[in-house]
């Protein structure tokens, strides 16, 4: 889907970190920026983690005003999230996309709790970037499921 | 550390806190347990009957804490009538001492008293760990206290003979309680080396500098794991007095304390809410990890941690 599958393998086996004596998965701090620095590139201009109350767990790229950012972002997936739901009488909201002055965002649920975004220049190609940000998604969905159950 | 049995009921965990009049024992105790803070124990009064509260400690931990007045007349009584009564089933002695009796007149008495409740212990609870308390050691001179306490400990070991005791050395006034009540809550603990060890491999994945935990109603502290060194031994007492200090004027706003978060240019540090019967703190310097991480870790670490803290207490 556009970036170099093995290293990202590689880096989300490193993501969560398995403690023999808690007998839990924990997440690794360092980790998160790594795998978000897989899709900072061919028009990516940033790409940011948060949760859905608005914290920030990880940026990469351009990282100005990342918490802020992080914030607004959440917002605005908690809104269209319960629209979708209540108003639309959708299942599930699968990705919003904002067209903005200097570029887009695409922002996408990971694991019901988290939220990721792409900051995306006007130039981009659109559906290689949107499948990039699906592939992702997966693969964080599927790192973190042992942590979230 | 199981609840022993007598006559079929289950008796909880018992830890006496004993003295003669005066020694400080109800500030003491008002202060690590009721959070008076050391202003307010001068309007507590002398204590005149037995106060036996029942404070709630590490979760199923009952400390029975039997404050007996220590009055002269009082206590001669009350030892004889119920000396088996108040012995039994001890855990814990914690025995107090005013410093400036055991430098003067009164000393005699000071040890007589003392070598009475030894015996008792002796007879009825052999195995109940004795911690001594050379207490109000704000009044000795700063120069000279080292050389008091280290005279007072060697002849109360002496004393207590063939029984083995700690001794500490405390005043109301600064961090010296907390650290002589934080080693008693340390003992009473059967799985610490474990729980020491979990706490130590949950501060190297957070790439913490340390992480502590306190027990909840006393801030006492029960662990710590430090992966960064830090120059100030005295740091946890320190930090318990100044959060029980503001959790006490959160309570006066009418505000119940449940966690902080402080930030600044060299570190970030997170007080929350852990297990039913601990608060945790995460000291992390690493400027480049957002909160959120830190927070979500924590968060996860609570459940599997509060399995493994009931676990771990004498019911």
């Amino acid at each position: 889907a556009g970036f170099p599958k093995s290293d990202l393998r590689a880096i989300l086996r490193n993501l969560l970190d398995f403690c023999k004596l808690l007998r839990m998965s924990l997440l690794r701090p360092k980790v998160l920026p790594q795998i978000l620095n897989q899709v900072v590139n061919d028009g990516v201009t940033a790409a940011l983690l948060s949760d859905t109350k608005g914290s920030l767990l990880a940026s990469s790229g351009d990282k100005k005003d990342e918490l802020l950012k992080a914030a607004i972002i959440a917002g605005i997936w908690n809104s269209y999230d319960a629209f979708a739901k209540e108003g639309m009488g959708a299942k599930d909201l699968n990705m919003v996309i904002m067209d903005c002055e200097k570029g887009s965002l695409v922002i996408v649920p990971v694991t019901g709790i988290l939220v990721l975004c792409l900051f995306v220049e006007p130039s981009a190609n659109f559906p290689l970037i949107k499948s990039k940000v699906a592939a992702l998604k997966t693969h964080l969905d599927s790192a973190l499921k042992a942590l979230v159950s | 550390f199981a609840g022993q049995h007598f006559s079929g009921v289950t008796m909880k965990s018992k830890v006496l806190l004993m003295g003669k009049g005066s020694a400080g024992k109800t500030s003491m105790r008002s202060i690590i347990f009721a959070n008076y803070i050391p202003r307010d124990t001068m309007r507590l009064g002398v204590t005149i009957e037995v106060e036996h509260s029942h404070v709630r400690f590490l979760g199923n931990l009952v400390l029975n804490l039997w404050d007996c007045g220590g009055q002269k007349t009082f206590m001669e009584n009350y030892f004889e009538s119920q000396k088996d009564h108040i012995f039994r089933n001890v855990e814990v002695l914690i025995y107090v001492f005013d410093i400036m009796s055991l430098q003067g007149d009164e000393k005699e008495k000071d040890v007589e008293y003392y070598k009475s409740c030894l015996q008792a212990i002796q007879q009825h609870s052999r195995t109940a760990k004795i911690f001594v308390l050379v207490h109000k050691m704000d009044l000795v001179e700063a120069s000279q206290k080292d050389a008091v306490f280290r005279n007072r400990e060697q002849e109360l070991k002496d004393i207590s003979k063939p029984l083995e005791i700690q001794c500490f050395s405390t005043s109301i006034w600064d961090e010296t309680l907390y650290k002589a009540w934080s080693a008693i809550t340390y003992s009473l603990i059967p799985n610490i080396k474990t729980l020491e060890s979990q706490l130590q491999e949950f501060c190297k994945i957070c790439e913490a500098d340390e992480v502590v935990l306190f027990e909840r109603a006393t801030f006492l502290v029960i662990s710590n794991a430090t992966r960064k060194d830090h120059k100030d031994v005295h740091r946890f007492e320190k930090i318990s007095n100044i959060i029980k200090q503001f959790k006490l004027s959160c309570s006066k706003a009418q505000a119940a304390f449940s966690g902080m978060e402080v930030r600044n240019s060299n570190f970030s540090a997170y007080i929350d809410v852990f297990t039913t019967t601990t608060y945790i703190m995460v000291i992390v310097s690493d400027p480049t990890i957002p909160s959120a991480v830190t927070l979500f870790n924590i968060e996860m670490a609570r459940n599997h941690f509060e399995k493994f803290v009931q676990q771990s207490v004498p019911v």
